[in-house]
């Protein structure tokens, strides 16, 4: 059955602010995830050099970009990432990085000297599980990460991508990280990229994280584990009584998505390339923001 | 969909019947708070507003007649007040998180 897309009207007008650059910085990654909606592991052939990268970082700038939250593939692999993450942190933009770990050590004096504002790190289940999704030994790299960041004073939010192979190691994930002073991220897995479709969760179980979420955010004081909803959680939380709904998507009217060839969609999350507004090769960012006909 | 079944559904993670009824007692309770301190915002900028416009008692500006009709925006903030704190109900919690999530210190 055909269908159209419903035109957005309150897309980016010409001075609204960007709130958030999400920004694939390489899809290239050293992890190889069962549930990827990138479909990461080798880096594209025409990504952006550093040098397009500093004049996009100086470009969000201009706009007024509140964070910029580099993501991948695995940021930490692209040989310059210091590089483009000192240039947001000296344009005085909020920076986040998101990453399986995996590097963290070698680049933790980096990391501290960046001040970013968090570091989101994936962690999918207990170790067997997240080994099974990630790569062997991932587990422990990714609980070392946390620990080498908190022991930084660096704030961190752990990110669990739920499908079925995870969806029943969620109780004891919370026992594990309670104590560890990070926020919770839980998001479920799309059905995009390399992932398994067989793997999507069900309805029902849809339902039971998001009112696992509900509920773990009153039992446990904000301050103790902040159990955070993804966005992914919005789009129906009207079926769920008397929870908090969602407002709608932010993908083109506060936020963005940058993939790491210097395509710009409303969000990355969209996965289908018929969404990128432009390529900041041809037209700089600046101009596809302002654009009254971007986003729509 | 009914009670029962939510019920169900929670089981799979540990979620209990009580958790689920107090969560939403606590949306409830933040969406009624909310609202009486919209209405009392909003009584307030009227009460305000009106004493004010009544040149606060002073009686010869009451005197002074007010030609061009204009009324006075006190209540002007409260009903931004009403609106931001009904909005605020929605996102107390902020569930709704796109990027990554942090605490602002």
């Amino acid at each position: 059955m055909a269908f159209t897309i419903k035109k957005n009207k309150s897309a980016s007008p010409p001075d609204q602010k960007l709130g958030c650059a999400v920004w694939e910085t390489t899809l290239a990654c050293n992890m190889k995830c069962t549930h990827c909606g990138s479909s990461a592991g080798k880096a594209r052939p025409d990504e952006l050099d550093t040098g397009e990268c500093i004049k996009l970082v100086e470009d969000l700038a201009q706009l007024g970009c509140g964070t910029v939250a580099l993501m991948g593939g695995e940021p930490l692999v692209r040989e310059d990432w210091v590089t483009i993450a000192g240039c947001v942190k000296d344009l005085n933009m909020d920076l986040s990085i998101v990453s399986n770990g995996l590097l963290m050590e070698k680049y933790m004096d980096r990391i501290s000297s960046l001040e970013p504002k968090v570091v989101g790190i994936s962690l999918d289940g207990l170790e067997k599980t997240h080994d099974s999704i990630r790569r062997k030994g991932s587990f422990k790299t990714a609980m070392n990460a946390i620990k080498l960041l908190r022991d930084a004073d660096i704030q961190v939010t752990v990110i669990s991508t739920v499908s079925t192979k995870n969806f029943n190691d969620l109780i004891k994930m919370k026992d594990l990280i309670i104590k560890k002073g990070v926020n919770w991220q839980i998001q479920v897995a799309m059905p995009m990229g390399n992932f398994d479709r067989e793997h999507l969760i069900s309805d029902e179980d849809y339902y039971a994280v998001a009112m696992f979420i509900a509920s773990q955010r009153i039992k446990h004081p904000f301050e103790e584990l902040p159990v955070i909803g993804a966005h992914c959680f919005g789009y129906h939380s009207k079926l769920l009584p008397d929870s908090n709904t969602w407002k709608g998507c932010t993908a083109g009217i506060s936020s963005l998505g940058i993939t790491s060839n210097g395509g710009v969609a409303g969000c990355l999350s969209m996965g289908n390339n018929r969404f990128i507004e432009g390529n900041v090769r041809e037209r700089s960012i600046i101009d596809i923001w302002k654009d009254p006909n971007s986003f729509r | 969909m009914d009670k029962e079944k939510l019920v169900e559904i929670g089981e799979k993670l540990d979620v209990s019947e009580e958790d689920i009824t107090t969560v939403n007692r606590q949306y409830r309770l933040a969406k009624i708070i909310s609202l009486i301190t919209g209405t009392i915002t909003v009584f307030l900028s009227y009460a305000i507003g009106s004493y004010r416009g009544n040149a606060m008692g002073v009686k010869a500006a009451k005197e002074i007649s007010n030609n061009y009709k204009e009324s006075y925006p006190y209540a002007q903030p409260g009903l931004f007040l009403f609106g931001a704190a009904i909005i605020g109900s929605e996102y107390y919690s902020g569930a709704i998180e796109y990027g990554v999530y942090y605490k602002e210190k």
